[in-house]
């Protein structure tokens, strides 16, 4: 199987997660969960359908990649990845998906962190055997801080801003500095202080 | 404990417990990446895609990723992060150096340190031990860089926190449109790639951007308008 289309079904199991984040969430905790779409021992000839839904979601998971931000399109990777079950039961056995031609190689892939209005989550497959042996999603849920997500931004002039208190502050941020400019910053001063 | 080093055209402080072994590992993760992706080496593989001698489809898997990150950020801001050049060099500078705080932050973790800061070029990713005085982040003052604008105490929620300006390296941002409301804007944010890739946009987008941002993020923002107001979220309000 092309790394393109092993890339497909790390989204698209990453977009059936965030589908389900939306729906209920455990707050300001990292998780760990298993999809239930990847995993294998489920009665229907799950080599086939890791196969189908690697190689026909290509097209929805990058929807989900490019355009993750709303439920929505998690919503359809989700229901895309469902159908590729539901097509591959009806070629039951195992011989059908080598003749596919879509192999994976066996080992652990983890793919790119990606960032959701919910939290984080970066998807991790293990491939044995040429099949997908498991799917686990490390998830960071962002805090839900209040009832109302949205943080509001007041305009202001400097007074109302908090002072910093240079006896607490431990690192400095200003923008990005290059090498000679980080020699008269305030943080090659803090790190020459420790 | 403190450890400073040079990597991707800035320095890079760490501080914090620091196991034996922890400071390697984490130059070894800045190294691996700018070899890969520094534009000021002809040999790396993004000199060798900037020289069209190698095509982004068949790039390594995990240059393909780190593009995706970036045209998935591209989306989400509106153009606002961008990581495509005018000249139509892909620059992915704007998301590996938050890529490669956030692996030396894993590393750190993995080399089993509970308390650590990590500052590379002003842009900052924690770890609070428990009970454990928190990080304490500075802002540098816009208008007088030797001065302290204002702080933020970050925690286990807001871990990471990015400033973006146009006072220094003022070619690191791709302006879209003519927004110039910003001259620095400063985010915290769960993670680091988010606070770095915001605070790049919101410069770059304006007021617009940081409407959208903080309708769709859990952020809290100090941004200074060329006017000489700052909008601020309440982490940044005096009391």
């Amino acid at each position: 199987m092309s790394t393109k289309s092993k890339a497909a079904v790390l989204v698209a199991s990453a977009g059936v997660l965030l589908a389900g984040w939306g729906i209920g969430t455990a707050n300001g905790q990292t998780v760990t969960s298993t999809a239930g779409t990847g995993t294998t021992t489920t009665s229907t000839g799950t080599t086939a359908t890791t196969a189908t839904t690697g190689a026909t979601a290509s097209s929805t998971a990058t929807t989900g990649a490019t355009t993750s931000s709303t439920a929505t399109s998690g919503t359809t990777t989700s229901s895309t990845a469902t159908s590729g079950t539901t097509t591959s039961s009806g070629t039951t056995s195992s011989s059908s998906s080598s003749s596919s031609g879509t192999t994976y190689k066996d080992g652990t892939y983890t793919g790119t962190n990606v960032s959701e209005r919910f939290g984080t989550v970066q998807v991790t497959v293990t491939i044995s055997g040429g099949k997908i042996t498991n799917v686990q999603a490390a998830t960071t849920v962002y805090e839900q801080r209040s009832s109302q997500f949205v943080s509001r931004a007041t305009s202001v002039l400097k007074p109302a801003v908090i002072a910093a208190n240079s006896a607490n502050v431990s690192t400095v941020s200003g923008a990005t500095y290059t090498s000679q400019a980080y020699l008269s910053s305030l943080q090659s001063a803090l790190d020459k202080a420790k | 404990m403190s450890h400073v080093f040079y990597s991707m055209g800035t320095a890079i402080s760490l501080a914090g417990d620091l196991p034996a072994g922890a400071t390697d590992q984490v130059e070894a993760v800045f190294a691996e990446l700018e070899r890969r992706y520094s534009l000021y080496r002809p040999e790396s593989e993004a000199s060798q895609i900037a020289r069209r001698e190698l095509l982004l489809a068949d790039a390594s898997e995990e240059m393909r990723d780190t593009y995706t990150l970036a045209m998935n950020w591209r989306a989400q801001t509106d153009g606002a992060f961008t990581p495509n050049r005018p000249d139509g060099v892909i620059d992915l500078a704007g998301v590996v150096k938050a890529i490669a705080i956030e692996r030396a932050g894993e590393a750190l973790d993995a080399c089993g340190s509970a308390h650590w800061c990590l500052n590379a070029g002003g842009d900052i990713l924690t770890r609070t031990g428990e009970g454990r005085d928190p990080w304490v982040i500075g802002v540098v003052d816009p208008d007088d860089r030797s001065q302290l604008l204002t702080q933020f105490t970050a925690d286990d929620k807001m871990r990471a926190f990015a400033t973006s300006g146009i006072t220094e390296r003022g070619e690191h941002i791709w302006r879209v449109g003519v927004d110039d409301t910003f001259v620095q804007v400063s985010v915290a944010a769960p993670d680091i790639v988010t606070a770095d890739v915001l605070a790049t946009a919101i410069v770059g987008g304006g007021a617009g951007m940081l409407d959208k941002a903080l309708k769709v993020w859990p952020l809290e923002v100090i941004a200074c308008a060329r006017t000489g107001e700052y909008k601020v979220t309440p982490a940044f309000l005096a009391a």
